[in-house]
C-alpha cells in the first residue's frame, strides 16, 4: 500500500507540473469553447430572426381619433408585436415610402369604414403590398385575415339574430339586440387567451441555454484535458516496469493510480469553474448557480468516469500523433452526438437516437441536473453504470496487456 | 523524383496497414454525414403541427384549418410524442394539441385551456398562429355565442328559432361583407442572399485533412521516430516529410470527396476537386516547413490543437468572421486553408 501511495505521489506531482506547463493551451481551449458556444446560440437566434413588417395605415377623417385608438390597441397585441411594427400616415406619403422600400405593406381604410361597420353593410379595406412579399409581410396579411374573419364572425352572429328579432318579444329594447349580441362576440374575442394552455418545448430540456452551455463547457474542458494525459501512458523500460513489479505495482494497481491521478487533476478545473460561477452569481445578486456542498461528491464522480474513460481510450489508441487525432475526431463526434454544442434535438434523427446513449450525452444530463436542478437517485446510478463498464474495460485490456 | 515516389509507396501502404488511420477516416465520415443532416430552425418555416384529439370538435377545427386557405400549412400529428420532438428540433414553428374534452368545453360555453400550444424559444410566428387557429375556433364557438344570446335577448325559448339562427347564421358566415383587396405594386425591395457565405461540411472536411497534414509530422515523437528523420538532411529530408504527409493524407481525401460530392452542399465536382488537390499539393509542403518539432510531444500536440481552433475561427467554417473583423480576411492567406474554402 505504501508502494501505491508512492508511487501515485509521486505521478500525481508530475502530472500536475505538465497541466501547469500546458495552462496556456487549457485556457485557449476554454476561450475556444465559449467563442464555439456563443457562436452556436447566435446562429440559432440568427436563423429564426425575423424581420418585423413595417405598416403603414391610412385611417380616413370621419372618427379618425377611434380609428387611431383602435390601431394603437391592435399594436399593443401580442401578435402583432411579434410580426409587425404599425403607424399611421398619410397615403401619398405612405406609397412613396413603399415604393422606395421603406414600407413593407400600407393597410388603407375606406371613407366611411366606421359607418359601415356599424350598419353592418359591406366593406373592404385595400392592401398594398410588395410583389415579393417577405414572410413577415405574409404573416402579417395572416393576421389580417385573421381580424377580418372575427369582425365578419362577430357580424353574421349579430345578422342572425337580428333577423329573428322582428316580430318577437325581447328582454332588451330593440334598438340594442345588435349591440348586446356584439358585446357577446367582443368579450369573447378578448378573453382569446383563455383557449391556450402554453407550453415551451425547449432543446435544452428544463434549463435555461445559459445553464445549458456552462454545463457543456464544464464537460467540454473536461474532456479537452484527456489530452494532456499522454505522458502517462508512454511506453517505459522493461527494466522499470520489472522493478515496479518487485515492488507490488502490477499492472492493475498502476491503471488504478492512473485513473485517480486523473481524477484528482480534472477535479481541479471542475471546482475552480463551479465555484467561480457561483461567486459570480453571489457578487451580481442573480440566480444562475448556488453553490451546495453536495456538488463536490458529484464533480468528482463526473471526473473519475472521465478518468476510468480516458484509460480505456488510451490503452486502445497506438502511441503515435496519428492516435492523438484520432482522440480528437472522436472527441468532436461524441461532444457533436452528445448535442454539448448544438442540442441533440437539431441534430438527423439516427443521431439523436443513438445520441441519447453516448456517455457525455448522460454526464451532461447528470451535470446539469447536479449544478441546476436534482440528480436523483437514477441518474446516479447511471453514472455508476458507466464507471462499472469502464473499469470493466480498463480491466480486460490490463489484462490483454 | 522516382525516389520520391518509392518512399511515398512504401509510406502510403504503411498507413494502410494502421488501425488508427481506418479509424480516423470513419470518423470523419461519420462527422461529415451527420453534420449534413443538421437542421437548425429557420425565420421562413411557415409549418404548424396539429393534433386533433378524440374530439369531434377538434377534428372540425382541424379539417377548417387545413380548408381554408392559410399562409400556414397545417400538418396533422396522430400522436403527439412525435409532435413534441419535431416543435423542439424546429421542423414545426409551433403546434397545437386539442384537448379530448373540447366537446364538452365547448357545449358548456367554457373553452378555458381547450387547446394546448407548444412552442420552442426560437419560435416568432407562433402568436399569429395562435390568432389563426382561434379565428377558426371562433366560427364554431359562434354557434354556442348565439344560444347564449338568444337566452339572453328572447322571452320566450324557442326550438325552432333556435335552428334557424343557426342556419341563418351558416349563410351569414359564407358571405363577403367585409374582405380585404390585395393590390401589388412594385418596389424596389432589395434581394437579400440566402447564402450565409459559410461551409460548414468542406470546412470539416479540410480541417481533418489539415490535421492529418501536420499531424503526420509528429511521427519523430513515436518510438523509432527519430532514427529515420536523421538519415536525411536538406531538400532530401524536405522531400521524405512531404512524401510522408502525402501517403498519410491520400486514403481520408479519397475517402471524404467521395462522400462530399454525394451530398447537396457540394460546390460542383470541378470546383471541389481543383480545390481539394491544390489544398493538398501547397498545405503537405507548408505543413512539412512549418510544423517543426517542438520540445515535447505534448506542445506539438497543442500546437497542431490551437492551428485547428484558429482556422475554425478565422476562415467561414461556421461563421464569416469578417463580419466583424475585415482585416481577418488578410490572415486566410497565412495558411493554405484558402486555397481550399
Amino acid at each position: 500500500m505504501d508502494m501505491f501511495f508512492h508511487y501515485w505521489k509521486m505521478e500525481l506531482r508530475r502530472a500536475l507540473a505538465v497541466f501547469a506547463k500546458s495552462l496556456r493551451y487549457f485556457v485557449v481551449a476554454v476561450l475556444g469553447f465559449c467563442a464555439a458556444a456563443y457562436l452556436c446560440s447566435s446562429i440559432f437566434g440568427e436563423s429564426a430572426k425575423l424581420e418585423k413588417a413595417e405598416v403603414a395605415v391610412v385611417v380616413p377623417e370621419e372618427k379618425k381619433e377611434d380609428l387611431e385608438f383602435l390601431i394603437q390597441l391592435v399594436s399593443a397585441m401580442q401578435s402583432a408585436k411579434s410580426i409587425c411594427r404599425l403607424c399611421t400616415m398619410e397615403q401619398t406619403e405612405a406609397m412613396e415610402k413603399l415604393a422606395g422600400g421603406e414600407l413593407s405593406a400600407v393597410l388603407v381604410f375606406p371613407e366611411h369604414f366606421y359607418r359601415e361597420v356599424d350598419e353592418l353593410s359591406n366593406t373592404s379595406v385595400r392592401l398594398y403590398l410588395s410583389e415579393q412579399a417577405s414572410v413577415s409581410t405574409q404573416t402579417f396579411q395572416e393576421l389580417l385575415e385573421d381580424g377580418i374573419s372575427m369582425i365578419r364572425t362577430t357580424e353574421a352572429g349579430v345578422l342572425s339574430i337580428l333577423s329573428q328579432a322582428d316580430g318577437e318579444k325581447t328582454r332588451v329594447v330593440h334598438s340594442e339586440v345588435g349591440n348586446t349580441v356584439a358585446i357577446r362576440y367582443m368579450e369573447a374575442a378578448f378573453d382569446r387567451g383563455i383557449l391556450y394552455q402554453d407550453m415551451i418545448c425547449s432543446p435544452y430540456g428544463n434549463y435555461g441555454q445559459q445553464q445549458y452551455y456552462f454545463s457543456s463547457g464544464l464537460l467540454f474542458v473536461l474532456l479537452v484535458m484527456g489530452s494532456s494525459f499522454g505522458h502517462l501512458y508512454i511506453k517505459r523500460g522493461r527494466g522499470v516496469e520489472e522493478k515496479l513489479r518487485i515492488y507490488g505495482m502490477n499492472v492493475y494497481r498502476v491503471s488504478l493510480a492512473k485513473v485517480l491521478i486523473m481524477a484528482n487533476v480534472l477535479l481541479l478545473p471542475a471546482l475552480l469553474g463551479v465555484i467561480s460561477a457561483a461567486v459570480v452569481t453571489h457578487v451580481m445578486g442573480n440566480s444562475f448557480l448556488f453553490w451546495e456542498i453536495r456538488m463536490i461528491p458529484g464533480l468528482f464522480f463526473l471526473c473519475l468516469a472521465f478518468a476510468v474513460w480516458y484509460h480505456v481510450i488510451y490503452m486502445l489508441a497506438d502511441q503515435s500523433m496519428t492516435g492523438t487525432l484520432v482522440l480528437l475526431a472522436v472527441e468532436v463526434l461524441v461532444v457533436l452526438g452528445s448535442g454539448l454544442l448544438i442540442p441533440v434535438d437539431y441534430l438527423p434523427e439516427f443521431m439523436q437516437v443513438a445520441g441519447k446513449y453516448l456517455p457525455l450525452y448522460q454526464w451532461n444530463q447528470f451535470s446539469l441536473n447536479l449544478l441546476f436542478g436534482y440528480a436523483d437517485f437514477s441518474q446516479w446510478m447511471k453514472m455508476a453504470g458507466w464507471l462499472t463498464a469502464g473499469c470493466a474495460a480498463g480491466v480486460l485490456l490490463c489484462k490483454k496487456d | 523524383m522516382q525516389k520520391g515516389l518509392s518512399w511515398y509507396g512504401i509510406l502510403l501502404k504503411e498507413n494502410l496497414k494502421k488501425r488508427t488511420t481506418w479509424l480516423a477516416v470513419c470518423t470523419m465520415l461519420l462527422l461529415l454525414y451527420t453534420v449534413s443532416g443538421i437542421c437548425l430552425p429557420a425565420s421562413d418555416n411557415l409549418t404548424v403541427g396539429i393534433c386533433a384529439g378524440k374530439s369531434e370538435t377538434g377534428r372540425q377545427l382541424m379539417e377548417e384549418l387545413q380548408g381554408e386557405s392559410s399562409w400556414y400549412r397545417f400538418i396533422e400529428y396522430p400522436e403527439e410524442e412525435r409532435l413534441y420532438r419535431d416543435v423542439q428540433s424546429g421542423q414545426l414553428e409551433c403546434a397545437f394539441v386539442f384537448s379530448d374534452q373540447l366537446d364538452q368545453k365547448l357545449e358548456t360555453g367554457k373553452p378555458d385551456n381547450g387547446v394546448m400550444y407548444l412552442c420552442s424559444p426560437y419560435t416568432t410566428k407562433g402568436e399569429v398562429a395562435k390568432e389563426t387557429v382561434f379565428a377558426a375556433f371562433f366560427r364554431l364557438y359562434s354557434g354556442c355565442l348565439l344560444e347564449e344570446s338568444g337566452e339572453e335577448i328572447f322571452v320566450q325559448p324557442d326550438k325552432d328559432r333556435k335552428k334557424e339562427i343557426q342556419k341563418k347564421n351558416e349563410n351569414f358566415l359564407e358571405s363577403d361583407f367585409f374582405r380585404i383587396e390585395r393590390i401589388l405594386v412594385n418596389t424596389k425591395e432589395e434581394t437579400v442572399s440566402r447564402d450565409s457565405g459559410c461551409y460548414p461540411i468542406q470546412g470539416i472536411f479540410g480541417l481533418f485533412l489539415l490535421g492529418f497534414m501536420y499531424f503526420a509530422n509528429g511521427r519523430i515523437y513515436e518510438t523509432g521516430g527519430k532514427w529515420v528523420s536523421r538519415c536525411f538532411s536538406g531538400s532530401e529530408s524536405l522531400l521524405f516529410s512531404v512524401m510522408q504527409i502525402l501517403a498519410a493524407v491520400t486514403l481520408p481525401a479519397l475517402a471524404g470527396i467521395a462522400l462530399l460530392l454525394t451530398l447537396p452542399a457540394s460546390r460542383g465536382m470541378t470546383r471541389e476537386l481543383i480545390r481539394l488537390v491544390s489544398f493538398v499539393a501547397v498545405g503537405s509542403v507548408w505543413t512539412a516547413i512549418c510544423a517543426k518539432p517542438v520540445k515535447s510531444a505534448q506542445a506539438f500536440a497543442a500546437n497542431g490543437f490551437i492551428l485547428l481552433l484558429m482556422t475554425v475561427l478565422i476562415y467561414p467554417v461556421f461563421q464569416d468572421i469578417t463580419l466583424f473583423v475585415p482585416a481577418a480576411e488578410y490572415v486566410r492567406y497565412l495558411t493554405p486553408f484558402f486555397l481550399w474554402i
